[in-house]
């Protein structure tokens, strides 16, 4: 369960992220209703989207139960039910790339201007410059751990509502369409309720689980070479600031081989990633062929008997794999909380330091 | 001959060919460069590096250093006073020239092969590519 802990650590490591956060708290503070109007625009969007794919679902038993009749008419107007049903669908998606970087763009503006404004201030560019721990190429973590660090959480909280609401109402489809199989084992009758809920919860479990022995390394691997990464521009940057100096040739050797030590290391992490990848593929692109299959394996038996029709085989298959898809909001995720959680905390760090540059400005001469 | 390279990762291989160097530079009269090219790291040991919150960088540091503290000794028990040491990291074969070229060396001296049959693979096309481009004697030691 080492994923579930790295993750769990990324979403609760409050401290290490906390002035992070804190300047966000600061900046939507300022600008409240501009921040509730969007949420709350973004949170509707999910919702009119979770309904356009309830009726997407409906829209499907209901075409292939006309296409099982032979019936033209019926088959027609499903046919013209479409049209809109994919237009809402396609407006909608469209409106939502909108508010996501519409909240996005905003989030990095505020938080960008607030840090920029501290940097300056007083020159505390000029006493951060190397000089504090954890603070190396501050103009780096201002122009792109910012935005990496607001433009994930917008659209990761997005993706988890929408999973958490979409497996909720799925749910709902999978017990209600799917409703309960007889088994006869040795003689006796077993009648299992919601037979298909219960098989999604197991054939989820079982790929995440796997996912879980095979990518467990997948976020550390990720976090380290993100901080190689920034390692290595960091060694960039030392090297450039050294070109001023007129002696120094025997300098530049050592930060030379120093940039050089650093790429090593990220060229290595890159190479771990490679392998990393290579394997939790193997199972996402299996688990993308195998859940349609098992979804209409699950439903075959109640369709042959006849206690299923065709368009309902199909709608609880639909069903299924959204289901399953949504229980994999983690698993799609981690790669991206993890450059999250890396971005998030160079931003933290550099936060931190010039609270501390402030706290000493105002503290009173003793 | 004033002054001679030799790459060494550590293995026996690398260690017949720092012999040979040693023996060429105390003949010669020449100083003797001692050459390390680091950076290179099991899928396995990166995998505990990283859950361990370990330092990779630092990591491949202390192994080269301990590959040439190790290189040193040799090179002292051999008659050698007091060798040049130098560290690089990435690509064998365009380290060992860039040293080279850097260090105005006269002569380079390798071994074959390298650790593992991948490595001595690679080795293999490190002293080929060596030779074929160095500016100055190459010595390949079986």
């Amino acid at each position: 369960m080492r994923l579930f802990r790295q993750i769990g650590l990324t979403l609760e490591q409050r401290a290490e992220l906390e002035p992070f956060w804190r300047s966000t708290r600061q900046v939507w503070r300022a600008r409240r209703p501009a921040v509730i109007a969007l949420g709350g625009f973004l949170i509707g969007i999910v919702l009119l989207q979770l309904l356009v794919q309830v009726l997407l679902n409906l829209w499907n038993r209901n075409f292939f139960d006309a296409l099982e009749r032979r019936d033209a008419h019926t088959l027609w107007v499903q046919i013209q039910l479409f049209a809109p049903l994919a237009a809402l669908s396609i407006l909608l998606a469209a409106t939502s790339v909108w508010g996501r970087m519409t909240a996005q763009r905003g989030w990095r503006e505020a938080l960008t201007r607030h840090v920029i404004a501290r940097w300056m201030a007083n020159n505390r560019y000029l006493q951060l410059n190397g000089l504090m721990r954890g603070t190396e190429n501050p103009e780096y973590r201002i122009a792109v751990d910012i935005r990496v660090s607001t433009d994930a959480p917008v659209d990761l909280a997005l993706a988890f509502f929408s999973s958490l609401i979409t497996a909720v109402t799925f749910f709902g489809v999978l017990w209600t369409v799917g409703g309960s199989i007889d088994i006869t084992l040795f003689g006796l009758t077993l009648t299992i309720p919601g037979y298909l809920v219960i098989g999604v919860i197991l054939y989820s479990t079982m790929m995440s689980g796997l996912m879980t022995v095979v990518g467990h390394h997948l976020a550390s691997v990720i976090e380290r070479l993100n901080q190689s990464e920034a390692e290595f521009r960091a060694a960039a940057d030392a090297f450039r600031g050294e070109q001023g100096n007129h002696d120094s040739h025997v300098v530049n050797g050592e930060k030379r081989s120093e940039m050089s030590l650093k790429l090593q290391a990220v060229l290595l992490w890159w190479r771990e990633l490679c392998w990393q990848l290579m394997r939790t593929t193997l199972i996402s692109h299996g688990n993308s062929l195998s859940a349609p299959v098992v979804a209409w394996v699950l439903c075959v038996p109640k369709y042959l008997s006849g206690a299923m029709s065709l368009g309902e085989l199909t709608q609880t298959a639909a069903a299924f794999v959204t289901v399953q898809s949504a229980f994999n909001w983690l698993v799609d995720n981690y790669q991206r909380l993890a450059d999250w959680r890396s971005s998030a905390h160079r931003v933290s760090t550099l936060v931190a330091a010039l609270e501390d540059l402030e706290a000493k400005e105002t503290a009173p001469i003793a | 001959m004033k002054r001679i390279l030799v790459a060494t990762d550590g293995s026996d291989g690398a260690n017949r060919a720092l012999d040979e160097a040693a023996g060429l530079a105390k003949t010669n009269g020449a100083a003797l460069i001692l050459l390390t090219i680091g950076g290179t790291a099991t899928g396995a040991e990166l995998r505990r590096l990283a859950d361990s919150d370990g330092d990779l960088s630092k990591t491949l540091e202390r192994r080269a250093d301990r590959i040439l503290a190790q290189a040193v000794r040799r090179a002292r028990k051999l008659g050698i006073a007091s060798p040049v040491t130098r560290c690089e990291w990435g690509d064998p074969a365009e380290a060992i020239l860039d040293v080279a070229s850097r260090e105005k060396v006269d002569a380079i001296v390798l071994g074959r092969r390298g650790k593992g049959p991948l490595t001595r693979l690679l080795m293999g096309s490190v002293s080929q590519e060596v030779t074929s481009l160095a500016p100055c004697i190459v010595v390949v030691v079986p």
